[in-house]
């Protein structure tokens, strides 16, 4: 089956390789996609809306609710606005956010493109922005 | 890895619908049809956002149904390859450990769980744990897994993972 498909394009996000519609795509951190995600559930129980959520949705909100870093809008713009200034691909800022490493090792063995991007100790600091955002929301 | 991207699909129209609430219709068709499906290319269609356009309809020849092809942005959830991410554990055997990231199931077999970590399936809930029970994966922990393969089906995807690396498995508690 697989060798009727004509795109054999190898993926790996330790190498930013990714299918082309994903390549330049909008990333979300999880704490952003819960966010949505529980403000689209409130409107649904206004409305009284009978159709009932689909089970992906209901497993991501649960997901994201326990998964998201960020508690408000306002850590997640600082954060957004911390990493959008930095030359990162869109993939790892998500990335940072998510898995939120503490040290710039932790963060090159999780992101591994991470690798000669950025110096240790300016990585490190990003990273210290990041968690103390994180700690004082 | 989450994404808000913009996509296309195609509702296709019952006559009957024709009248004042055509539209409405049409996107009422489109949350139902395309949220919570999944697809290979495109991962796990979380949530539709925004329908950015609906354009002109094609009557069907022979059938009276009209196609309308719809532009839409959606938040989407596709795993790749070489990802690092965190998981919930659903089940503990002696084969390894299953887990999900909300839709996604993810299994990390035994020979990807570090070496020194051994399955007890005598503690309650069944676990795996070093000697020392320093480290203890069981049922509802949160642990960070690579994919290292996904195998995609005609409505899932599943994915493979492991923890033989650095920084991966048990999360530390927050």
């Amino acid at each position: 089956m697989a060798t009727a498909e004509p795109e054999v394009q190898e993926e790996d996000a330790a190498d930013l390789k990714f299918p082309k519609e994903f390549d330049q795509a909008e990333t979300l951190l999880s704490s952003e996609v819960y966010l949505l995600l529980e403000h689209r559930r409130q409107q649904s129980e206004q409305q009284e809306d009978m159709t009932e959520m689909s089970e992906v949705f209901l497993k991501m909100l649960n997901y994201t609710q326990r998964m998201a870093r960020f508690k408000n809008r306002e850590t997640i713009r600082a954060v957004r606005t911390l990493l959008a200034s930095k030359p990162l691909h869109k993939f790892e800022v998500a990335q940072i956010g998510n898995l939120c490493p503490e040290t710039a090792e932790e963060a090159k063995a999780l992101i591994p493109s991470l690798e000669n991007k950025l110096e240790d100790d300016e990585l490190e600091e990003i990273l210290k922005d990041v968690q103390s955002k994180k700690t004082f929301q | 890895m989450f994404y808000h991207i913009s996509m296309e699909h195609e509702i296709s129209l019952h006559p009957k619908y024709f009248g004042p609430h055509l539209l409405e219709t049409v996107k009422q068709k489109l949350f139902t049809e395309v949220e919570g499906t999944c697809t290979g290319k495109y991962g796990f269609v979380i949530a539709v956002t925004t329908i950015d356009n609906i354009g002109a309809g094609l009557i069907q020849p022979g059938r009276g149904f009209v196609v309308y092809p719809v532009r839409y942005k959606a938040i989407v959830f596709r795993p790749f390859k070489g990802e690092v991410m965190d998981a919930i554990v659903t089940q503990v055997n002696k084969v390894g450990v299953f887990c999900e990231i909300g839709p996604l199931s993810c299994f990390v077999s035994k020979h990807c769980i570090p070496p020194d970590m051994e399955f007890d399936p005598n503690s309650n809930p069944p676990c795996y744990k070093t000697q020392d029970e320093s480290i203890v994966i069981k049922d509802d922990d949160e642990i960070r897994v690579k994919v290292i393969g996904t195998r995609v089906d005609a409505s899932d995807i599943f994915a493979i993972g492991t923890l033989m690396d650095d920084y991966l498995g048990l999360s530390a508690a927050d």
